[in-house]
């Protein structure tokens, strides 16, 4: 007899909640965060300081994941049962990434000369390495006439 | 949603238990969100991990989108695409609630088009990288991390490959001809010896076995004959490339790869060492980044060039002006004989040898005027080579490298056969995440694809309603990873 109780339940919720209106409400939000996050990202502006970019792409990209699971998953219709499903993985898969910083993340920070050599090298002039300094730019040296090789 | 009447209360002292459901949503729906659970934690350890090792890289190394050729409208495409599919399957789900069975197949119908739309929008993006040769992993990938001795030698072998080969090719096209004749006259020759051996009515022991050796050569004779023609065929076939091609690579084997290794090799100047590795990579494959040592080290080359040139032209006009008649006309001998062969496997350091009548002091001037006039050749051609590609200017405004005032975007773009190998730093590391995420992502639409398929046949009335749902909570699933994987790989 719960058993359709629960049936009932469901049922109940379908009704009330969901519609036509509000899906295409949500659609035509996501598209427009879509542009924005596009307009952010290809924009020079915003892109010259690019930890500002990077904080407008992430907070649209919580947006739309935020918009899908509460009306696309309907979520917003569930009981608490959505909390123990959901907020557990979102910490673990938040820690996850933490944790791997100061492993991984920070590989390069401490490396030595000998490592620096065999890293991917980087731009002239964009990092601060003992290597880079080692081997001044060939600016510094264009004054010498060379002589024959 | 347990029921406190009253009315259960057993004058017995039995305890009437009911039936409490856990959660107050059917199994296929629980056992659906555990499993997005795992989901979530899958994704997250590839998306962290991609985080993490891009944040990570030295700085300033990171290749951007346009180095990878990675265009963010197409992902913004895909993106409006999956979207629009989430859209129609939640859709279909309402359709099917209000038992409006059509309806909701037409929905469904439209999210699977949309699906294969988004595969073949990425099939498309895999397959422009693949021609670029940006792979996941070596031997494919033509990806250096950086430009070194090691990358400067593999653009020379490989050029020196190439251009050996199709010599090679050339040649044999040239002699087979020949080789067709020899084999007809042994073809002819044969079948006229076994003939008259045929014809002997009590051969000997040498008789027959000299006619045994023949039966078993005429077909192997003619089946050289066949493998010559088809040979030729291919060789013919390719001649027309061959032709356009062996100036270039040869210019490039000559001008570019040995010229930089040459200067990474022997200049005292650490700085200009590195810098003429950096330039033959830039001209390979040009980063935007990479743009201001194009013009400075041009530059500084054209200072050591003029300044070799004066040096040695000093040095050529005070020999021939102390010179005697017998050394100028050997070496007016010497210049007129045919240029030596370019490739590495005749190499040219064994000069012809002198004419007998000079005496030592002669040939040692001889021999210093022949070496001039070579490397004066070598620096010319360098400096004609240059010329056709250092007209280059980066536009701030299209943000793209001009040649002139066409856009260039390379030699490896140029010649689209060159596939050299190309610097970009972090770029397998770049290749292999990238391929990775959206690997999995693209396997992950598949089974999407999949459960589509076995769902659309089915009459899908309000009875099959949780089923539908679930099935929309895996795909809005799969468009949730999407939501993330678009600006991480494409805008950042």
């Amino acid at each position: 007899m719960s058993h359709d109780q629960a049936a009932h339940t469901d049922d109940d919720h379908d009704h009330a909640h969901g519609g036509l209106g509000k899906y295409l409400a949500v659609g035509a939000a996501l598209a427009v965060l879509t542009g924005i996050s596009f307009a952010a990202g290809s924009s020079p502006a915003i892109m010259n300081t690019p930890q500002l970019g990077w904080t407008i792409m992430i907070a649209v990209s919580c947006a739309k994941a935020m918009l899908v699971l509460l009306f696309f998953m309907h979520l917003i219709w569930e009981a608490n049962w959505k909390y123990v499903l959901t907020v557990p993985a979102s910490i673990m898969s938040l820690f996850l990434m933490l944790m791997l910083v100061p492993d991984v993340g920070l590989r390069t920070r401490k490396y030595s000369e000998e490592r620096l050599l065999y890293a991917a090298k980087p731009a002239v002039g964009d990092t601060h390495s003992p290597l880079e300094q080692a081997s001044p730019h060939p600016e510094g040296t264009a004054a010498d006439p060379q002589k024959k090789h | 949603m347990a029921q406190h009447d009253s009315d259960h209360h057993d004058d017995h002292g039995h305890i009437q238990l009911e039936y409490q459901p856990a959660l107050p949503i059917n199994n296929g729906k629980v056992i659906l969100w555990l499993f997005l659970s795992t989901e979530i934690m899958f994704f997250a350890g590839l998306i962290g991990t991609y985080i993490v090792l891009r944040f990570g890289a030295p700085a300033g190394s990171w290749p951007g989108p346009h180095d990878v050729h990675v265009v963010e409208k197409i992902g913004a495409a895909n993106t409006f695409v999956l979207i629009c599919s989430s859209l129609s399957i939640v859709l279909a789900l309402e359709a099917a609630r209000a038992n409006k069975a059509s309806m909701a197949r037409i929905w469904f119908g439209l999210t699977f088009f949309l699906a294969t739309v988004f595969l073949g929008v990425k099939a498309y993006e895999y397959n422009s990288k693949f021609q670029h040769g940006i792979y996941p992993q070596k031997p494919r990938s033509l990806i250096y991390e950086k430009a070194d001795i090691y990358y400067v030698a593999a653009v020379r072998t490989q050029l020196n490959d190439m251009v050996t080969r199709w010599h090679a090719e050339d040649s044999e096209l040239a002699n087979a001809p020949n080789t067709k004749q020899l084999l007809e006259d042994e073809q002819k020759a044969a079948e006229a010896r076994s003939n008259e051996l045929k014809g002997v009515s009590n051969p000997s022991a040498q008789q027959s076995g000299e006619l045994d050796q023949l039966r078993k050569r005429l077909p192997e004779i003619k089946s050289d004959i066949r493998d010559l023609a088809a040979r030729t065929k291919v060789l013919e076939a390719g001649r027309a490339d061959r032709a356009d091609r062996l100036p270039v690579a040869e210019r490039l084997l000559n001008d570019f790869a040995r010229w930089s290794e040459a200067v990474a090799a022997r200049t005292d100047d650490p700085a200009k060492r590195q810098a003429a590795m950096d330039i033959l990579a830039y001209q390979v494959y040009p980063l935007h980044r990479d743009a201001h040592l194009v013009s400075e080290y041009v530059d500084v080359e054209e200072v050591d060039r003029k300044a070799e040139v004066a040096e040695l032209a000093a040095e050529q006009a005070d020999l021939k002006a102390n010179a005697t008649p017998a050394t100028l006309e050997a070496l007016k001998v010497l210049s007129a004989a045919p240029p030596a062969p370019t490739t590495d496997a005749a190499p040219a350091d064994a000069p012809p040898p002198p004419p007998a009548n000079l005496t030592p002091e002669e040939t040692v001037v001889l021999n210093r005027l022949a070496a001039i006039g070579l490397r004066l050749t070598q620096i010319r051609d360098r400096e004609v080579s240059l010329e056709d590609f250092f007209g280059v200017h980066y536009d701030n405004a299209k943000h793209t490298f001009m040649h002139g005032d066409e856009e260039w975007h390379g030699l490896n773009d140029d010649y689209k056969w060159l596939k050299l190998p190309m610097k970009i730093p972090s770029g397998n590391m770049w290749a292999s995440t990238y391929f990775l995420l959206t690997g999995f992502h693209a396997l992950h639409v598949v089974v999407g694809l999949i459960v589509f398929a076995c769902i659309m046949p089915l009459k899908l009335d309000s009875s099959r309603a949780n089923m539908i749902e679930n099935t929309g909570l895996y795909w809005h699933f799969v468009d949730l990873v999407w939501i993330f994987l678009f600006p991480l790989l494409y805008l950042f």
